[in-house]
């Protein structure tokens, strides 16, 4: 009982709560940068759509689809 | 012919001038920085600003108007209750990743680099990403609406702008956990694993070793680091300003908004809110390192 004690007590693994907890924790800090990252490249992004129903990188096209405009055409 | 114990004696006096010559600069940058900014802002508050064309000083009006009104101890309850609360969570989370953080796992080096990562980040960022994730159309209202918990985002409870803080209380708790981390880690490899061997061989179970064993060593860096985030919390600005309820705001968005005033009168008030911070926070602050400094004492530790 001594000797289950005493491994239990110097075990240098992890424990099952905490493999759970690193994960949590992993979600928790770096979860929040998914939203980030995604609405950086969203040029449409309406509630509640998963993810956006238009890109920015995308968008040249569409509107080089709609108006036969060119990128370069909106240069200076 | 002096004696060795004269000779020592001026070693010694030498030895101590040095050390306050060495000590010299930043003692005359704090002394002059922060003592003058201190005292000139007591003066203020206490009516001293003749460049706004007021010098009634010593006028305890300012302080006496302010801790007269109900609103002052309402938004002290509020700054003390997003301080402790936020600092209380980022405590457990952070000595639970500390312990876990020592073990031996495979993707030990990748965490180590992860949970610092808040640390890199500015709190107003923190609270962009508070707000995309936690807001009425955010993340977790999208997920609800996905689920079908919801249907509209007026539906999504509220977590943001609330006096529950519940925003606020996550951009520090995400900041912070961190910082308590990587105290706690140092920590807990300095003090390494023998007299947590010794305590298991004498038959200590994991919990027994923890609060018996562990802890007490941990717990400068504990009091070290609850001290600092608790002396930020208390004083932070964007986090209530931004995701706070609005009236009565926390104490440092309530001197703000004196400050901000179009009647620039008002700013001697602000500064008697401010005033009013310092010492609160500072006497929390004394009295907390008093009772740890009594526990040392009691155990031995000086």
């Amino acid at each position: 009982m001594v000797g289950k004690n005493f491994k239990k007590a110097l075990n240098t693994r992890l424990s099952t709560f905490q493999k759970i907890y690193l994960l949590l924790i992993a979600g928790f800090i770096l979860g929040p940068f998914i939203p980030l990252v995604i609405q950086s490249f969203a040029f449409r992004w309406a509630w509640p759509d998963m993810l956006p129903s238009t890109w920015w990188l995308e968008q040249p096209r569409k509107i080089h689809d709609a108006t036969g405009m060119g990128l370069c055409d909106f240069a200076l | 012919m002096p004696n060795s114990s004269t000779k020592q004696l001026a070693h010694h006096r030498r030895e101590r001038l040095w050390m306050w010559a060495q000590l010299s600069p930043v003692l005359i940058i704090l002394t002059v920085l922060f003592g003058g900014a201190l005292i000139l802002a007591v003066m203020q508050s206490l009516g001293f600003a003749p460049w706004f064309g007021v010098n009634t000083f010593p006028d305890f009006s300012y302080f006496g108007a302010l801790w007269g009104s109900a609103s002052f101890w309402k938004s002290l309850g509020l700054t003390l209750y997003y301080a402790s609360v936020s600092t209380i969570i980022a405590l457990i989370m952070g000595t639970l990743l500390a312990l876990a953080l020592v073990r031996h796992f495979p993707s030990k080096t990748l965490y180590k680099y992860l949970y610092k990562l808040p640390l890199m980040i500015p709190y107003t960022v923190g609270i962009a990403l508070a707000v995309i994730v936690l807001g009425n159309g955010g993340m977790l209202s999208r997920i609800m609406a996905f689920v079908g918990l919801i249907g509209d985002p007026s539906e999504f409870p509220q977590i943001l702008n609330t006096h529950y803080g519940w925003g606020i209380i996550a951009v520090y708790v995400w900041k912070q956990t961190p910082f308590v981390t990587l105290t706690l880690y140092a920590v807990l490899l300095g003090v390494g694993r023998e007299t947590e061997e010794a305590a298991a061989i004498l038959g200590a179970n994991k919990f027994q070793i923890f609060f018996q064993v562990t802890l007490p060593q941990i717990l400068p860096g504990i009091v070290s680091s609850t001290l600092i985030i608790f002396a930020f919390n208390i004083g932070a600005f964007e986090a209530p300003f931004i995701l706070g309820g609005g009236f009565p705001d926390t104490l440092p968005v309530v001197a703000w908004r004196y400050f901000n005033d179009a009647d620039y009168t008002l700013q001697l008030q602000g500064m008697a809110t401010v005033v009013s911070i310092a010492m609160i926070a500072s006497g929390i602050l004394y009295s907390y390192l008093a009772l740890y400094r009594r526990y040392e004492r009691r155990i031995g530790r000086t």
